[in-house]
């Protein structure tokens, strides 16, 4: 599913003292399935970009297009079509649940979308353990989850409709290390498997650095630049708009600033034989 | 999530307004309530008007929000000329009662756009500080007073976010007709009130946490002191109070 940001503006608060621009003059295109980062500090613009695609806001200026659908300020014509296929994990999981019981919460896409509302509680089922959680939790209130929890039951809350696009908003914050490392686990699954669009939206680059085949670079409400992962390898450019060097990326440019001939990995464990080949 | 101001909202801006004393607003206020209560002048209810409108633009706030206000009450304009007809009231005593809805509910919202939680909490304690020689529990009872005043500014945001969070997930607001509209109201409200009600819990609890220390002594929280503009707006709302006394023969 194809997605097209033709020179979008989105400006909050339009004529008012507090007007605020988060996006300014954005174009990309993406168009075949993969994971896809959209990388930036705090006020850069990441969420825009997936309340755009999900069509919960309208852009200022310009056009978004997802598929056959386009966002552009007009009515868009069976919205509820383009939100299926487009599935959103919001920044905050709380504001995402609204029902009492977490198995509510879960069945509400099903039953909106009217998305195989005969298999319910099988899918249920298996959007819990896809995400790393059990039957115990069905009855739980969402709210009194903690915030992994919560996260994780966002996701299953998107992933249980089966949606063509998968959009993570700053979702590996809080996270522990096995968390990402299941997180990478079930992306990679997504995305050969069953051939998904995934963006993350975040300004974690080390976990970015891992999964993604392509990244978007954004400062202050623009796209400064974009290309394949080795984009991020260059320390100044991240130093410049206050983003983190990926951890791996950082040890390899300190190994090869005192002589050393070590080529870049993705993961710690490849980094290891790297290193015990090439050094020793 | 982007901001949105809606009925009684804090609004973040600087204005001579924002930086009044909370206890100063409020005393203004109940100068307000009794001149709307007692006044049936014609002139004093004008004047009140007047005052609201000079307020409302010299708070900095987008006047569409006022006017947003201004448009919900609608139905209680046509209520009131519908009562005023029946009466058989004339067409002047009809505008003063309208006006008096106008002067309250704008004079409040203006007063919540201009004035912080945390303000709010502070303004409302000190003005009941008189009764601490009652040995009665003031703060407890500001900040109860304050969630009172701030659960609809916090339903209508709670409301608006579980709307977002629906429609991402099945449900299109727009193409629906009245009565599934007026279905589904009913059934979010329940959520929606579970949910306001668990939010103003954690204000209450942050507002606590850094409002008071742990005897529930007030700590040292500074506010805006009285100034020019107080005390300018101070004898504004008096000057009110004597013409109401003048007209009705009490002094």
């Amino acid at each position: 599913m194809e997605i097209i940001f033709d020179k979008v503006t989105f400006v909050i608060n339009k004529n008012t003292p507090l007007e605020k621009t988060i996006l300014n003059n954005i174009s990309f295109n993406i168009s075949n399935s993969g994971i896809y980062s959209f990388i930036g500090a705090s006020n850069s613009g990441k969420t825009a970009i997936g309340d755009l695609i999900n069509a919960l806001v309208v852009p200022t200026k310009g056009k978004v297009r997802i598929g056959n659908f386009s966002n552009g300020g007009r009515k868009i014509r069976n919205i509820n079509r383009l939100r299926f296929e487009t599935g959103y994990v919001y920044k905050n999981p709380y504001d995402m649940f609204f029902n009492k019981t977490v198995e509510d919460e879960l069945s509400f896409g099903m039953k909106y979308f009217k998305y195989k509302t005969d298999k319910m509680s099988l899918r249920v089922n298996d959007a819990l353990k896809l995400v790393g959680l059990n039957e115990s939790y069905l009855e739980l209130d969402p709210l009194s989850l903690n915030l992994v929890d919560a996260k994780k039951l966002a996701l299953a809350c998107v992933l249980i409709y089966n949606p063509k696009i998968i959009i993570l908003d700053e979702y590996t914050n809080g996270l522990s290390s096995n968390d990402k490392n299941d997180l990478i686990r079930l992306l990679r699954i997504l995305k050969t498997k069953y051939k998904k669009t995934i963006i993350l939206l975040s300004k974690d680059t080390s976990f970015c650095y891992q999964v993604t085949d392509y990244v978007y670079l954004l400062s202050l409400t623009r796209l400064i630049k974009e290309g394949k992962k080795d984009i991020l390898h260059d320390q100044e450019l991240l130093a410049s708009i206050n983003l983190e060097v990926p951890k791996i990326v950082s040890f390899v440019n300190e190994c090869n600033k005192k002589g050393h001939e070590i080529n870049y990995y993705t993961n710690i464990l490849d980094l290891i034989k790297g290193v015990y080949r090439d050094v020793f | 999530m982007y901001s949105r101001n809606s009925f009684g909202s804090y609004y973040p801006i600087d204005s001579c307004l924002s930086r009044l004393n909370p206890v100063v607003k409020l005393i203004n206020f109940l100068i307000i309530v009794l001149l709307v209560i007692f006044s049936m002048s014609t002139y004093v209810n004008v004047f009140m008007l007047l005052l609201v409108i000079i307020m409302m633009l010299l708070s900095f706030v987008p006047i569409k929000y006022y006017l947003n206000t201004f448009y919900s009450l609608r139905y209680i304009y046509i209520l009131i000329m519908l009562l005023c007809y029946y009466f058989h009231t004339s067409l002047e005593v009809c505008l003063v009662y309208m006006s008096k809805v106008v002067i309250v509910v704008e004079y409040l919202n203006i007063l919540a756009y201009t004035t912080s939680p945390s303000e709010s909490i502070y303004g409302i304690e000190k003005f009941l500080s008189f009764f601490n020689f009652l040995y009665l529990p003031i703060s407890k009872f500001s900040f109860k007073l304050n969630s009172i005043l701030r659960y609809f500014p916090l339903y209508l945001t709670v409301k608006y976010k579980t709307q977002k969070a629906s429609s991402s997930r099945g449900i299109d607001y727009n193409s629906l007709n009245v009565f599934k509209r007026i279905y589904l109201s009913f059934k979010n409200h329940k959520n929606i009130r579970r949910l306001t009600k668990y939010r103003n819990n954690e204000i209450s609890k942050c507002s606590e946490l850094r409002l008071y220390d742990i005897k529930k002594y007030r700590t040292n929280y500074r506010t805006n002191k009285v100034g020019f503009y107080d005390i300018f707006f101070l004898l504004f709302h008096l000057v009110l109070l004597y013409a109401h006394a003048v007209e009705g023969g009490l002094i």
